[in-house]
């Protein structure tokens, strides 16, 4: 039969199938969230663009989709922050050094990066949402240079839950980029800013017209947040949100993934807010 | 490609010629009260003299007043349950002390003939093709199986209660997809089969058969053979626009009507050709060392489809119809460049409540008429 | 002292217009505070307004033996103080300062009286602190949304 050899439109792969990656490092940023830090068996280091994301298999009890939280110029070393929703990321959680885990990827389209050179960027994050931008802080850093204003914003829950905070520190120190941190509820410790991250955004330097702004945490957030960047001039097609759903192949075959018309593990995970806010405004969609 | 013609009683050589040459013949017979597809190995495990009346919700076979071999639509099934099925199993993890090896599970070698593919299934499965074999990855066990598969293709000579192939543009004429494509031909002096081969493969097999060259009364009478059932389609649906029809309305109330009658079953996804949406399964065996990854069928209409952290993004029935609709009339264009839909209505059929996609997408295109 | 210099940096100011802003500076004056210093305490009676021009103010809530807690922080262009302009004229929190910070206030007691006699111009400031109260409630309602818990 020809017509089904016409449509084949490479090798045959084996897309489904995992390499083993064993950790070399584990540990709590917050109560629930752990970053491992992973080594390939094979030796093959796993490039990839910030924004990507790999998909994460334990021994017998499931795969789940998760970011990719280390330096894009770092590639020999996988760096998963994973927080504890459910019942893999839970035994995620529970790994030890020299655990094995199955990896495939990377997957998905990332941080457009190059978009924002010559330009002032604005990273916004909530809660978990910094492991997904922090490999876009990382490749910033390394090629500074290249960027205008650079600025993050970052809220979390409460001053327990902040994670990375000796990278928090050390962004902080820098004289070539701002940082903000604000939480949603203080405790006696804690001299910082309480509130959301939009209080934040009159503090940062972008000029509105020229910015791209990177966005990434609880969807409401992300609307609440592209909304007031829309109000101080940035145009949504400049805003990128991460738009997360159910995934389960990662390879454009179980349908899970589907917002719209797009397929988030290949579309996405990121978009122009452009592109998504007519979307996101449908209740269950 | 010539058309020949055979006769009734020399039918049964089709079935010798694909047995010699290695197939498994898959087609329909009668199991269970219902037309499903099967493998048969002769005529007489065809469905001899059956035809179907189907209407939203209802399937009944009833006997015809004539010994037609193919004198019904289509039942549940699908050719899908051959070319992806419900459930196979990916791959092994063993582990040993400490280290894991994932072994990729072997593909089973699959020589099919599917013996009496419909217009609307031949449009099924290209469309299929699209998602399976379309782009980037490749499903490895549907590519094995389209690969080393042969397909003997159907003129319908009934339309069903449902059926609505002419709208959707994919029948019920066959036209390409097929090696070989036959019309039964049943006149008060004669019962026979018009031929034809659509690849050198079906040239191959038509070369065998004991007949004779098809005249012009035979092609004639074919074409009239496909007219009347072009003329008799049991639902029509009119597809102009359903794409910005349906996305511009994702909030219409219609949607809240139809949530009323709809259970959420997942029948509708189980017996559309079109649809491909799968999850994974893990287990272990007892002694904890070897783990299997399998993908099974799955439908957008559960609950748990949607889960994000343990909670349905689409909790209500109603986004899960919606999700359902909007995906095999509307997005699937942006997907895969045509509709999801060939219009075989089986959807309607199987529907416990005989909820009808064509009445959902006229009443929509109904109220926006009436606004506008 | 000239407010014109702050005056785009500033939400309150910025609103106002240039007769407005004239009054505004006649009853303005500097502060400055150094970190941990109290800008206004619980309780007391609200006769100032402020926009803060450098550093953070944090809004506090105290209870006895306990460290006081912050429950939202204002940024340079802020406005502190919204119980001001409406009965019975009284803080509901604490204000500390976090960080040395410079803010402008104003005289309370004189804009209140200029709003009685002038109907346009307590309508102009009215519309400025309800903007600004809507503003607070939207980003309460999102923080009492608390996001970031594990579902």
């Amino acid at each position: 039969m020809t017509v089904a050899n016409s449509m084949v439109s490479g090798p045959v792969t084996e897309a489904m199938l995992p390499r083993p990656f064993r950790v070399i490092s584990h540990r709590f940023e917050t109560p629930d969230t752990v970053t491992l830090e992973l080594e390939p068996d094979d030796g093959a280091d796993l490039s990839f663009a910030p924004g990507q994301f790999t998909m994460l298999y334990v021994f017998g009890v499931g795969e789940v989709p998760i970011s990719i939280s280390g330096d894009p110029h770092r590639p020999e070393i996988l760096v998963h922050t994973v927080r504890s929703v459910g019942a893999v990321t839970a035994a995620i959680a529970g790994l030890g050094i020299g655990d094995r885990v199955g990896i495939r990827g990377p997957y998905g389209v990332g941080w457009p990066v190059g978009h924002a050179e010559g330009r002032d960027l604005v990273v916004v994050a909530g809660g978990i949402g910094l492991a997904p931008l922090r490999p876009v802080v990382y490749d910033v850093i390394a090629r500074r240079d290249r960027f205008g204003a650079v600025s993050i914003v970052y809220g979390s829950r409460s001053p327990i839950d902040l994670m990375f905070q000796e990278e928090l520190h050390s962004w902080r120190s820098r004289f070539d980029l701002q940082i903000e941190v604000t939480v949603d509820r203080s405790d006696e410790s804690w001299f910082g800013d309480v509130g959301v991250v939009t209080g934040l955004l009159p503090r940062i330097p972008f000029d509105p017209e020229r910015a791209v702004a990177m966005l990434c945490g609880p969807e409401i957030m992300m609307k609440v947040v592209a909304n007031e960047l829309e109000t101080r001039g940035v145009a949504p097609e400049n805003v990128y949100v991460s738009v997360e759903r159910n995934m389960k192949c990662a390879i454009r075959f179980c349908g899970h993934c589907q917002f719209g018309s797009d397929f988030l593990c290949r579309d996405g995970p990121v978009l122009a807010y452009a592109q998504v806010s007519d979307r996101l405004r449908v209740p269950e969609l | 490609m010539s058309q020949v013609v055979v006769d009734r009683g020399d039918i049964g050589t089709l079935f010798e010629i694909l047995a010699s040459d290695g197939y498994t013949i898959l087609g329909p017979r009668v199991r269970d009260e219902a037309i499903v597809y099967d493998q048969v190995r002769g005529v007489d495990d065809l469905p001899i003299g059956w035809t179907d009346e189907q209407e939203g919700g209802a399937y009944r076979l009833v006997a015809r007043d004539d010994q037609a071999l193919f004198g019904y639509a289509v039942g549940q099934h699908s050719w899908k349950k051959f070319l992806f099925p419900p459930r196979t199993t990916l791959l092994e993890v063993k582990r040993d002390n400490g280290s894991l090896e994932f072994v990729q599970h072997e593909v089973p070698e699959t020589r099919y003939a599917f013996l009496g593919v419909r217009a609307c299934e031949l449009a099924a499965i290209a469309i299929q093709d699209k998602v399976f074999l379309g782009s980037g990855e490749v499903d490895h066990t549907y590519q094995t199986a389209r690969r080393d598969g042969f397909t003997v293709a159907i003129n319908c000579m009934v339309a069903g209660g449902t059926c609505f192939c002419v709208s959707m543009g994919t029948g019920p004429r066959c036209t390409s997809g097929y090696d070989l494509v036959l019309t039964e031909v049943i006149d008060s002096d004669r019962h026979e089969f018009v031929f034809e081969a659509g690849t050198e493969a079906g040239q191959s097999v038509v070369q065998r058969l004991p007949g004779r060259v098809a005249s012009d009364h035979d092609v004639v009478r074919v074409d009239r053979i496909v007219e009347t059932t072009a003329a008799s389609m049991g639902r029509s649906m009119d597809n102009t626009g359903v794409k910005e029809l349906l996305l511009a309305n994702l909030e219409h109330p219609r949607w809240d009507d139809v949530a009323e009658r709809c259970l959420a079953c997942t029948n509708c996804t189980l017996v559309c050709p079109t649809c491909f949406c799968s999850t994974i399964e893990d287990s272990v065996t007892l002694d904890g060392e070897v783990a299997t990854r399998s993908r099974r069928w799955d439908s957008c209409f559960t609950f748990d489809f949607s889960n994000l952290h343990g909670v349905p993004v689409r909790s209500t029935t109603k986004s899960r119809y919606r999700q359902w609709m909007t995906h095999k009339l509307a997005t699937w264009y942006d997907q895969f460049g045509s509709s999801g839909c060939v219009g075989c209505g089986r959807c309607i059929t199987w529907c416990p409540v005989g909820i009808d996609i064509t009445a959902e997408v006229a009443a929509i295109r109904a109220s926006q008429e009436v606004t506008a | 002292m000239n407010l014109r210099s702050i005056r785009e940096k500033s939400e309150l100011l910025t609103r106002l217009s240039n007769t407005e802003l004239d009054l505004f500076e006649s009853v303005s004056s500097k502060v400055q505070l150094a970190d941990g210093e109290i800008l206004f305490e619980e309780g007391g009676v609200a006769d100032s307004f402020f926009t803060i021009v450098s550093g953070r103010i944090g809004l506090e809530l105290t209870s006895p033996g306990r460290a006081p807690v912050s429950i939202q922080t204002l940024g340079p262009g802020e406005l502190v103080g919204v119980s001001w302009f409406f009965d019975p004229y009284r803080w509901n929190w604490r204000a500390r300062a976090l960080g040395d910070t410079h803010l402008v206030a104003f005289d309370a007691v004189a804009i209140r009286q200029k709003c009685e006699v002038d109907r346009d111009l307590a309508l102009e400031v009215l519309g400025v602190v309800a903007e600004e109260a809507v503003r607070r409630l939207h980003r309460t309602r999102i923080q009492l949304l608390d996001l970031y818990r594990s579902s």
